[in-house]
């Protein structure tokens, strides 16, 4: 399923969900934003205790705040529900957006979804 | 002018009020209307039909056809005497009926021999004007097409009535959205300082433009003294809008407040803030994350000091007197109200004459223009063009950026600009 997430610029938002065992893999191309946020976040779907969610960003054109927020949001869940949040950050924007809010303090970031234990 | 009295109901105040309230006189021609004035002409094999509303000194035509003339007097017109009566008004031989043989239409070049004409009534009971049928020969009119008449005069009022309400739901909505947009503004004025502080050696200004002027932003800023000699200046950004929002804005500007009385340390004031918004997080149900920078600015040397905490905000830019290129303030820590391990650091910066600092929030970086973002580049470019025209230059320009057509800003966006003189 996709959306046009900014119209304007044609960039189409889409979630790719891979679930292997426990481990699921939710990578979003497009853009994150307001408008795509939560379908990012509702993509991640039903996890196992002892799971682990790889929420990975590097075909992200853009992700602002809401895109932060959903980050936050899966963190806390993971940590209410037993399964470990992993973020490939890519480079470039999304990478500093995550940096200045200190997500790597709290979210394991890797560079690759290969890297996790 | 006058009008004959006879040609005027009891109720006309309240009539002519009706006929301003439908609000059709001296509109443009309309194809609804004129398909029936003509379907009429055709029906009843006559060449003229018309549509007319009955003003106070006038009859206009709203349709007409087979007529050039768009009103008449009120004082000769039949439709006057029409609209007198609830069923349709008929004269089958003008010249020779006692009511209109002297009538200037029908013993004049006009030549008028036949005339049918059917009240528009409204739903409250008012005949604003008639459907009406002439001819220059006499006629009969038999009773199935005067009711013929009756039924297309009342889809005419269906028309004007639907006319009606359609412009009532209109202003309808637009009253909810002033109302909407009122509420707004009074709340959003609430959570943003009336006045800046003045601090002498420096000037502040700042501005806010929520995303949508009819519900509350998440941005905020704040600027005030501590105390004599301290300034706090203080951007944010909460996360989602309108007075849920509103709400977060008002706890995080108030506890940050508070807490600068009691400490001279902005990170002191953001883990206060971070323990805050988490207090009571799941009581409420409500998401509380919030971004924010918050500055304390001393004096200090012939300049000023400013000491700066960030939870998870956009960085400060800072361009120095005489430097090509803003930089970034180093300061960093994680959003507040996400959890109760955050650590925040102060960094402190040395300000001095010519010196520009700029606190902003993402809707200002990252509003549109063509393909990409405005980015901190944009905004440190605003800053070296408007360093010599002080903070309220540096304002009025980043706000014009977004007022750039070609520019599209899809979020709320603050700056609060700080310039030492």
């Amino acid at each position: 399923m996709s959306v046009p997430a900014d119209p304007q610029h044609g960039v189409p938002f889409g979630v790719d969900v891979r679930r292997d065992g426990p481990v699921t893999t939710v990578t979003p191309e497009g853009e994150v934003d307001l408008a795509t946020a939560a379908e990012l976040e509702a993509a991640v779907g039903e996890m196992p205790s002892g799971g682990r969610c790889v929420v990975d960003l590097r075909r992200l054109a853009f992700m602002d705040s809401a895109g932060l927020r959903a980050i936050m949001r899966l963190d806390l869940r993971g940590r209410e529900e037993g399964w470990a949040l992993v973020v490939v950050p890519g480079d470039g924007m999304v990478r500093r957006l995550l940096e200045v809010s200190r997500v790597g303090d709290r979210v394991t970031v890797v560079d690759a979804p290969e890297d996790v234990e | 002018m006058a009008v004959d009295a006879a040609l005027v109901g009891e109720d006309e105040a309240e009539r002519l009020a009706a006929v301003r309230r439908y609000d059709v006189l001296d509109t443009p021609p309309d194809g609804a209307f004129d398909r029936v004035t003509a379907l009429a002409a055709r029906h009843f094999g006559v060449p003229i039909s018309i549509v007319s509303i009955v003003d106070s000194d006038r009859i206009w035509f709203k349709s007409r056809h087979g007529v050039d003339v768009e009103e008449i007097g009120r004082d000769p017109g039949l439709c006057a005497s029409a609209i007198l009566h609830e069923r349709p008004w008929i004269v089958e031989d003008a010249a020779a009926d006692p009511r209109t043989l002297a009538n200037p239409l029908v013993a004049g070049e006009f030549g008028l021999r036949f005339y049918a004409g059917a009240p528009l009534k409204t739903q409250d009971g008012f005949n604003l004007g008639t459907l009406c049928v002439i001819d220059r020969e006499p006629r009969e009119l038999s009773p199935d097409d005067a009711r013929t008449l009756e039924d297309l005069a009342a889809i005419v009022v269906d028309e004007l009535e639907l006319r009606l309400s359609a412009r009532t739901a209109v202003a309808r909505e637009h009253e909810l959205r002033d109302a909407a947009e009122r509420t707004a503004r009074v709340l959003q004025e609430s959570l943003l300082p009336a006045e800046l502080p003045v601090v002498p050696g420096a000037d502040l200004a700042a501005f806010y433009r929520p995303a949508d002027r009819g519900v509350v932003g998440g941005d905020f800023y704040d600027a005030f003294a501590v105390e004599p000699g301290r300034w706090a200046l203080v951007i944010g950004d909460v996360s989602g809008k309108g007075t849920r929002a509103a709400a977060v804005t008002a706890l995080a500007r108030h506890t940050i407040r508070t807490a600068s009385l009691e400490t001279g340390d902005p990170a002191d004031v953001l883990r206060v803030l971070n323990r805050a918004m988490l207090l009571g997080r799941d009581e409420a149900e409500l998401e509380r994350f919030c971004t924010a920078h918050v500055g304390f600015l001393e004096p200090s040397g012939s300049g000023f000091v400013l000491r700066s905490a960030s939870a998870g905000h956009p960085a400060a830019l800072v361009l120095r007197r005489g430097a090509a290129g803003a930089e970034p303030s180093a300061a960093s820590g994680p959003p507040v109200g996400w959890h109760a391990d955050a650590r925040f650091t102060a960094v402190a910066q040395e300000l001095s004459s010519g010196d520009v600092v700029a606190l902003h929030t993402d809707g200002l970086s990252e509003a549109r223009r063509g393909g990409g973002l405005l980015g901190e580049d944009a905004i440190g470019a605003v800053l070296e063009r408007m360093r010599d025209a002080g903070a309220e230059g540096v304002v009025a320009e980043l706000s014009a950026l977004l007022a750039d057509p070609g520019v599209s800003v899809r979020d709320d966006a603050a700056a609060l600009v700080l310039a030492v003189r």
